[in-house]
């Protein structure tokens, strides 16, 4: 588990704190989509979560171990991965194989086991047949999933991701998303996604909202995003599907489920009494 | 456009050259370039072309894709041979207003152009042979006994590693800035003063760029538990085989016959 | 007054193994007072057709002619004032901000093209102005220190300066946050409306597409596939899926009833009307 309990931060030289008195349980396994405007403090969260920044005030703990401890700095490291938006600038190396392995290498690995934990990596990510590939012979998404990969190869937890798909197309965007997905369910890694398509946070199990460095909200999405008004406040855009919803609600259907997902709307109306 | 410039790409392959250890070839480019600097006898320079050509045969790359890589290059050969050429005294053979060639001349010119040619074939002889990171990971090897001096020899390695990475990044970035701001009405065949203003437009982007990419690089290899060389293990631990000893016994004596040809 | 193209080809590399042909027989007309959208999945050339607009790039086949002058022909100084009618931006414009001051950089583009004194003065303020950047507050601060959605705003001032006619954005919202992106699409929509412009944009979000253009074009492979206004190609729901782009989730919805609803018309462009369409289908209408 991580606990963040009762966290500051702000960075030297500017006055305003850019978090205010963060209060948040991560449990192992679980999906958390973090949103928020630009400037609320996600990204300045995310590293505060593996002990690349130390709260001003509060303890951030990971499994036990704080980050103010620095003899625990590596441990947490391994612990909770974490990713950054642009994958051009995270991976190290000039062949997919050799970044995988640069997590890996750094933890003194013996060179059998590095080689397994890059196999399996680039399994999970779905990206194994490009072992020898240079990186810029890769679309966004088969980057970005690389970048993954390299972080998966640590054995971590955790894994915390900055925006991983707002340089990606359409395309890039959903290989990212179903890899997220894949490795929550099937390696029970737990996710904490920071991002500004609400779309993405639909699926995750709970989302919460940042806003001015503090938690506005916590909850599971189908609660929070469907608050069409308050997602307006936020900053945030109301996920389309639960625009529709409201929007039948308006016409008379007043019984009409909230729902995120296209499928569920699509059935619903389907089994509409008066179809006929 | 960058295509078009092979020299020091690495040809992926399965010859006995690729499968070498990287610092076996390391090992005989160093000898080889210092013997062939050293030689300057017809029996010296034979041998030494002698021995390369055999390699380069081993390598199993063919030989048009080394002369593509050194065309660009050849204009410096030609600009070497031809101050030897005019340049050094002896005795005149041929004579026109203030340009004279001398026998020597002719001599030093060709001897200095099969030098640098050498050199050049040498170079690409590692490069289209061994991975980057192979290179690098050799580097870092045989200037490891240095690290008990101070000498960096894990960092350099890492840069070289970076660099080599983030190389095709920059060529795409600086097209792209480029392209942007010409299209703002940037022009680069005007005067100078207004072309090294608008290289500015291209450089501090480009830099700009180069800082923020830097910035965020550090942060994901911290997080990847990166702390310095100490304690770092390799995906390919490499290993001399027979067949590396046997190169460099081979090349280690070449070396008393360069002292030999020496005049 | 137009930007046209001609049975307009393009190669990449020409000559060299790795030659790929980039567009293929493209026949086009860029209006003014007129925003065209061009969609179309990662790798279908958008960009390079873009690129071909303002004669930065040529074609290897036909050509292409801004306002009846082929920039191919053309030289030095004559090209440049050609290029000058189509203002192109680039995906992530704001990577190319290079100078001390918002005011300096938005000059940049109309002091190569020689002008100076009250008038760059002008450009640059008018300029500021169309983009809902406040002169007195931004034209001295460094574009470093700004938010996303202002320095992509300073990157396309920079453009607008030079006086463009049609100007040609390449992914305008790409990378900002919902906020930015609607002002964006707002101040894109002012171009035309209050300057008459020709405005060509590129977007891989078909929801922005929709809301803002008047006339689509669907590239792919190289090749335009379709034309029409926003209602017409978002009717062919089935075709852009089999083409590779991702149908707004609510187009998906009515596309998804359509087996249930035969004449439901799949073209809603938002929320509201697709309730009203869904409304108009269960009632039997």
């Amino acid at each position: 588990m991580i606990e963040v309990a009762g966290v500051s931060f702000s960075y030297p030289g500017l006055e305003s704190p850019v978090l205010h008195d963060i209060n948040l349980e991560i449990r192992p396994g679980e999906f958390l989509a973090l949103l928020g405007r630009n400037g609320s403090g996600k990204s300045t969260f995310t590293r505060l979560l593996n002990g690349l920044l130390v709260p001003a005030a509060g303890d951030v703990i990971v499994d036990g171990y704080n980050t103010r401890d620095s003899s625990h700095r590596l441990r947490i490291r391994q612990q909770v991965g974490l990713l950054f938006s642009n994958p051009d600038n995270q991976l190290v190396a000039g062949i997919v194989e050799e970044d995988v392995a640069f997590g890996p290498e750094n933890l003194g690995l013996p060179a059998a086991e590095i080689r397994e934990r890059v196999r399996w990596a680039l399994s999970v990510v779905g990206m194994e047949e490009y072992l020898k590939y240079p990186p810029h012979m890769l679309s966004g998404g088969q980057k970005q999933r690389v970048a993954i990969a390299g972080v998966l190869a640590l054995g971590p937890s955790y894994m915390v991701l900055d925006e991983p798909t707002s340089m990606l197309d359409p395309r890039g965007r959903e290989e990212v998303v179903r890899t997220l997905t894949k490795l929550n369910l099937e390696q029970g890694t737990a996710i904490i996604m920071v991002t500004h398509f609400v779309e993405e946070a639909a699926a995750a199990d709970r989302v919460v909202v940042l806003d001015r460095g503090r938690v506005l909200v916590t909850g599971s999405p189908l609660e929070v995003l469907t608050r069409i008004d308050d997602l307006a406040d936020w900053g945030l855009e109301a996920p389309e599907i639960a625009l529709l919803c409201h929007e039948l609600r308006k016409r008379g259907y007043s019984h009409f489920p909230m729902a995120l997902d296209s499928r569920q709307v699509v059935d619903t109306i389907k089994q509409f009494p008066f179809k006929d | 456009m960058m295509n078009s410039f092979t020299f020091g790409q690495y040809i992926p392959g399965i010859s006995l050259v690729h499968s070498l250890d990287p610092r076996t070839k390391l090992f005989f480019v160093v000898i080889m370039m210092a013997a062939i600097f050293a030689v300057n006898t017809l029996p010296g320079v034979l041998i030494t072309a002698l021995f390369t050509g055999i390699f380069i045969a081993l390598t199993r790359v063919p030989l048009t894709i080394y002369f593509r890589g050194m065309r660009p290059l050849m204009v410096l050969v030609g600009i070497t041979a031809a101050f030897q050429v005019f340049l050094i005294p002896g005795e005149v053979i041929w004579r026109w207003w203030v340009f004279s060639i001398t026998d020597t001349g002719i001599e030093m010119g060709a001897l200095m152009s099969y030098r640098l040619i050498m050199v050049f074939v040498l170079a690409q002889l590692l490069t289209l042979t061994t991975s980057p990171l192979q290179l690098t990971d050799g580097l870092e090897m045989v200037l490891g006994p240095l690290t008990r001096v101070g000498f960096p020899a894990h960092e350099l390695a890492m840069i070289m590693t970076i660099a080599l990475r983030f190389i095709p990044v920059f060529f795409e970035e600086g097209s792209k800035i480029i392209l942007a701001q010409v299209s703002r009405g940037a022009d680069f065949q005007g005067s100078w003063l207004k072309s090294a203003r608008n290289l500015v437009a291209i450089m501090v982007p480009l830099f700009a760029q180069a800082f923020r990419r830097a910035d965020d690089l550090a942060l994901a290899m911290e997080s990847r538990c990166y702390t310095g060389g100490e304690g770092r293990t390799q995906l390919h631990e490499i290993t001399m085989s027979r067949t590396d000893y046997l190169v460099m016994a081979a090349t280690a004596a070449l070396v008393p016959f360069i002292f030999v040809l020496r005049t | 007054m137009s930007i046209r193209f001609l049975k307009v080809g393009f190669r990449y590399a020409r000559g060299l193994p790795w030659e790929t042909e980039a567009l293929k027989n493209i026949n086009l007309e860029v209006r003014k007072n007129e925003i065209l959208g061009i969609i179309g999945p990662t790798g279908s050339g958008k960009t390079t057709l873009l690129q071909l607009m303002n004669g930065i790039r040529h074609p290897s086949e036909g050509k292409v002619l801004i306002d009846d002058q082929d920039p191919a022909v053309l030289k030095g100084r004559e090209i440049t004032r050609l290029r000058q009618k189509v203002g192109l931006v680039f995906q992530s414009p704001e990577d190319q901000l290079f100078a001390n001051s918002v005011y300096e950089d938005i000059a940049f583009g109309p002091k190569n093209l020689g002008v100076a004194g009250s008038e760059l003065d002008n450009r640059v303020r008018w300029a500021m102005e169309v983009l809902d950047l406040g002169f007195e507050d931004l034209s001295r601060r460094r574009p470093q220190n700004l938010s996303g959605g202002q320095k992509r705003r300073v990157a396309i001032a920079g453009v607008l300066a030079i006086k463009p006619e049609y100007l040609v954005l390449d992914e305008p919202t790409a990378g900002l946050d919902p906020e930015g992106r609607k002002g964006l699409l707002k101040l894109i929509r002012k171009l035309r409306e209050d300057l008459g412009m020709g405005v060509v944009m590129v977007s891989h979000r078909l929801q922005d597409i929709m809301s803002t253009c008047d006339r689509v074009v669907v590239l792919e492979k190289g090749e335009i596939r379709k034309t029409g206004t926003p209602r017409e190609i978002m009717r062919s729901g089935q075709e852009l899926i089999e083409l590779g782009l991702h149908l707004p989730p609510i187009n998906m919805v009515l596309h998804e009833l359509k087996d249930v609803f035969p004449y439901l018309d799949t073209a809603a462009l938002g929320p509201e009307e697709a309730a009203g369409e869904i409304d108009r289908a269960i009632r039997g209408l």
